[in-house]
């Protein structure tokens, strides 16, 4: 959640009208009649706003802001912290040098952990805060010219989540031999320093994203590839979740057979193993193209894989939906797998997205007497969504049809999947999923395309929920309304607590940040 | 035909019972804005009596008051009987007190559920409806008529404007403000702490203004035939409507359950907050601190020390019958109005605490079923979260309560909750 307004403090001299700095309603500063000499202005300026999680629930937001002018080289800063609800909580104050930019935030416990870029120094700093407001503890992770000027061009590894039992984990990049490489660091309460541990890279770029800790392991899958968007391999390394010493480190396509890709661990307290959900490929390692289906590692703590689940689409899948031979479903076209989860009783759910190509029949005609162009378009259909059971067996699936969103393609060139969700931002639909504190429920979301020339003061795209709850599926719509004829190109959903939605929407006409939580079906 | 006709009159009945919302609300909006122009006139006559210093900067603060009280003037409650009640009991301590022979207010009954009561520096007395229903006598509601009386006559607001302006005008309070405002990296420090130490300093002047209007009030009562140990006890009384004496997670169990439809447990869930670890920005000591009115109890200690136990009297009301008959009227007009200004967790926490006082007549529990289906509706369009607040650390614990269980209802658990208590009365 990222939006840049700024508000003024003021005080007057006598009477006390302290308006205070509306942080997500933003109002245009009103004119006074007061004497610059009776009054105090402070300028206060939000830098960025986000949730704060605790092991992937929403706790609360928080909206760090820059408060008045730099003093020789040092600035206020605020982080405003507010419940689930947006009422406000504590403030958390302190002076740094300027030109401090958050880049995320964890809670755990009873900590909560701020990851900055100080962009003076070059450096990671992150700053650590107890529940009453006070500075903790602070780290600062040195960045190499290099590293920095790749983190400023580049999607890089920082990542920050709060691990279960206290204490915070945090993935930064590094260079090793003219490798992009990454370290894990982990902070423990009470510990000046944090333990260290980085990736031995065998290829240029390396993209770390942590899975999770299962059994005290921690559990990271590592993307590497030659180029950033070239064809890749994974990793999975497991780290001792005290020492962050190495447990094991396999490569996703050592069977030669199947190149898997992981996306999350299958939790489920019966299983005394470690077991990792994802999709596979052809082993040549191109994952730009259309995965083969949905599989399952699964590991011992020691590091010994153990079994390995291959689900095809065109056989393993044909009972749950119409998929063809080449993994194709009926109508919908290729899937892209965004996510796997598990639920609490050890099922594994993928939310997917169709994809297609075709051609476009008008150019093709055109192009006889002009040059071609647009001559294919790539449409994202409907929603899809796979059940597996406690084996990762498929059992069922479920299609939530949603509106066919083209975009036209050059010549007869193929794109992969990738390829095409990086070159067009916003082509797939997907928003994100969400599961209960119980992990016994879950919602997905997605918006689609809503632009239609009678779109008077509506919003140009729908956002849509769809939640699985005490064995019921419900679907929800929300397609909000703006007083602007070309309706709102500023509105963003964002996750709230389970089952409901905080929509951010800001108002050119009158200058207004208007966030409301909204409780979906 | 006759089945016919029974299945229209069923839905005549229906509507009767659920389908008016606004049941004759006494909102008169065109007697509020005469009362509005006579306010602003009242205001024109206090700046022109207005014999302290700086007359200039105090006729501009009271013209940007002329502004904004208009909104003042949109939800008085207009009942010609009630009125003059008032009015008899403000002559009844008018007539033997010769100091407020010239004293001319505007008593009105006002929309809220609030136990409270204010006057206004243009002489409008506003008595929320709210404190009728915690009031138990007439001699009570006297109390609170003259410690009202007591701040017009003492001049409170014309002092506390005043005061301001003498504030901002002393070399003290410039030199204060400079420091404050000095350029460096601690200014926003500075600042906070000029506006807090201000904000405390102002509250406390409004609090001994507070204690000399409770005073005051008890000086202008004793002339009068009124039970006075009654009417001190009235100051108790107002804390009565910030006190929560059941537990909402009872009372929700025992409307919403019934042996045919079960209630579901899970809608009493709690969430995990954040804020169960993390302050508040207001501190409950700051909250204090911050408090217009001194607590309650201390009041009520005050006045009993300041009341002469010698003092017999002939005890006299204007009328025990209309006092009794505004309570009784006042809980379906509090119900009525919020329904009507759309606050339904208000009116539901209303309708479920007058239940479990025994003061809910048939109408008022009816009402429940209007604001089930009000809910619901809005959950299906989304827009309940206008209507129905967050929890919120600064409400009573048990509206949070309830708050979070309609939080936790899905659109079909509306219509399940709603069919149970209309099955619990028979209706």
């Amino acid at each position: 959640m990222k939006f840049i307004q700024t508000t003024v403090i003021r005080v007057f001299l006598g009477l006390l009208i302290f308006s205070l700095p509306a942080t997500y309603s933003a109002q245009k500063s009103k004119k006074d009649n007061k004497k610059k000499e009776d009054k105090i202005e402070i300028q206060v300026t939000n830098l960025r706003s986000g949730a704060i999680l605790e092991n992937g629930n929403l706790r609360g937001y928080y909206i760090y802001q820059a408060v008045d002018k730099v003093y020789g080289k040092q600035q206020n800063y605020h982080i405003e912290l507010y419940d689930e609800n947006f009422t406000a909580l504590n403030t958390l104050k302190y002076k740094a040098p300027m030109k401090m930019v958050l880049i995320t935030s964890a809670y755990s416990s009873d900590e909560l952990c701020f990851m900055f870029l100080n962009t003076e120094n070059q450096s990671f700093d992150y700053k650590v805060f107890s529940v009453e407001g006070k500075l903790v503890s602070e780290y600062s992770s040195q960045l190499s010219k290099k590293d920095y000027r790749r983190y400023m061009k580049f999607v890089t590894a920082e990542r920050l989540v709060s691990v279960e039992g206290g204490g915070f984990l945090s993935t930064s990049t590094v260079t090793e031999k003219s490798k992009i490489s990454f370290k894990v660091n982990k902070f423990v309460k009470g510990q000046k320093k944090p333990i260290e541990y980085v990736f031995p890279a065998d290829k240029k770029f390396n993209l770390p994203s942590i899975l999770g800790v299962a059994d005290s392991i921690v559990v990271l899958s590592v993307r590497s590839s030659k180029s950033q968007l070239g064809p890749a391999k994974y990793h999975l390394i497991g780290l001792n979740q005290q020492s962050m010493k190495s447990k094991f480190h396999l490569n996703s396509d050592q069977d030669g057979e199947n190149l898997f890709v992981p996306y999350s661990l299958i939790e489920n307290p019966e299983f005394k193993t470690i077991r990792i959900s994802g999709t596979y490929f052809k082993p040549n390692g191109n994952t730009m193209k259309y995965c083969k289906g949905l599989a399952m590692w699964e590991i011992d703590p020691s590091g010994v894989l153990l079994s390995e689940k291959y689900n095809d689409w065109g056989t393993d899948f044909k009972n749950t939906l119409s998929f063809k031979g080449n993994g194709k479903l009926k109508k919908t076209g290729f899937l892209k797998v965004h996510e796997t989860f598990s639920t609490s009783d050890g099922k594994t759910f993928a939310v997917a997205e169709g994809y297609r190509k075709r051609y476009n029949g008008w150019s093709l005609l055109t192009s006889v007497f002009f040059m071609p162009s647009f001559l294919t378009k790539y449409q994202t259909t409907d929603m899809v969504l796979l059940e597996m059971d406690k084996d990762f067996k498929p059992q069922a699936g479920k299609v939530f049809p949603k509106k066919v969103t083209s975009w036209a393609g050059y010549g007869f060139t193929t794109m992969g999947v990738h390829a095409l969700s990086n070159k067009i931002p916003g082509m797939f639909g997907y928003s994100y999923v969400q599961l209960n504190e119980e992990k016994d429920a879950f919602m997905f979301t997605y918006s689609e395309n809503n632009f239609r020339l009678t779109a008077f003061k509506k919003s140009n795209f729908n956002f849509n929920t769809v939640k699985f709850e005490n064995g019921k599926y419900t679907t929800d719509k929300l397609s909000p309304t703006t007083n602007t004829w070309y309706g709102s190109l500023t509105n963003y959903y964002m996750p709230s607590q389970f089952g409901k939605i905080a929509y951010l929407n800001y108002d050119y006409k009158t200058k207004k940040s208007d966030l409301q939580i909204i409780k979906v079906k | 035909m006759k089945l016919g006709i029974s299945v229209f009159l069923f839905f005549i009945f229906q509507y009767a019972l659920y389908g008016q919302e606004d049941y004759n609300l006494k909102l008169d909006t065109a007697r509020g804005m005469k009362e509005y122009e006579m306010a602003k006139a009242s205001l024109d006559k206090v700046v022109e009596s207005y014999d302290g210093e700086y007359k200039n900067e105090f006729k501009e603060e009271l013209k940007d008051v002329k502004k904004k009280i208009k909104h003042d003037f949109k939800n008085f409650y207009f009942n010609e009987e009630y009125e003059a009640y008032l009015r008899k009991i403000i002559e009844v301590i008018k007539s033997k007190n010769p100091i407020l022979e010239h004293v001319e207010i505007r008593p009105y009954f006002c929309y809220d559920e609030e136990a409270n009561a204010n006057m206004a520096i243009y002489g409008t007395m506003r008595v929320y409806l709210g404190l009728i229903e915690v009031l138990e006598n007439e001699s009570q509601l006297a109390m609170i008529i003259a410690h009202e009386l007591s701040h017009y006559t003492r001049q409170h607001s014309v002092k506390s404007f005043g005061r301001q302006i003498l504030l901002s005008k002393s070399e003290e309070a410039k030199q204060g403000f400079r420091d404050a405002k000095r350029e460096g990296i601690d200014r926003i420090d500075r600042v906070e702490e000029y506006f807090k130490t201000e904000t405390l300093n102002s509250r406390k002047h409004t609090r001994e203004h507070e204690s000399e209007a409770d005073s005051f009030g008890l000086e202008l009562l004793k002339k009068t035939p009124y039970a006075l140990d009654e009417a001190i006890t009235g100051i108790s009384c107002l804390k009565k409507g910030d006190t929560e004496i059941f537990n909402m997670d009872d009372l929700l169990r025992q409307a919403f359950h019934n042996p045919d439809i079960p209630f579901n447990e899970s809608w009493l869930k709690k969430p995990n907050s954040i804020a169960d670890k993390l302050k508040y920005k207001l501190s409950p000591e700051l909250r204090d601190s911050l408090s217009t009115h001194p607590a309650a109890e201390k009041r009520y200690e005050k006045l009993k020390a300041e009341l002469n136990p010698n003092v017999e009297a002939d005890i006299v009301e204007v009328s025990y019958e209309t006092f009794e008959k505004m309570k009784k009227e006042f809980r379906t007009e509090i119900i009525n109005y919020l329904i009507h200004d759309k606050q339904y967790a208000n009116a539901m926490y209303h309708i479920l605490k007058y239940k479990t006082e025994g003061t809910a007549d048939k109408y008022i529990l009816s009402k429940m079923v209007v604001v089930l289906d009000k809910m619901k509706k809005y959950l299906d369009n989304h827009t309940l979260g206008k209507y129905v607040p967050t929890r919120n650390p600064y409400f009573p614990p048990q509206y949070n309560n309830l708050i979070m269980f309609i939080d936790q209802l899905n659109v079909d658990d509306f219509e399940t909750i709603k069919n149970a208590y209309k099955k619990n009365l028979d209706i």
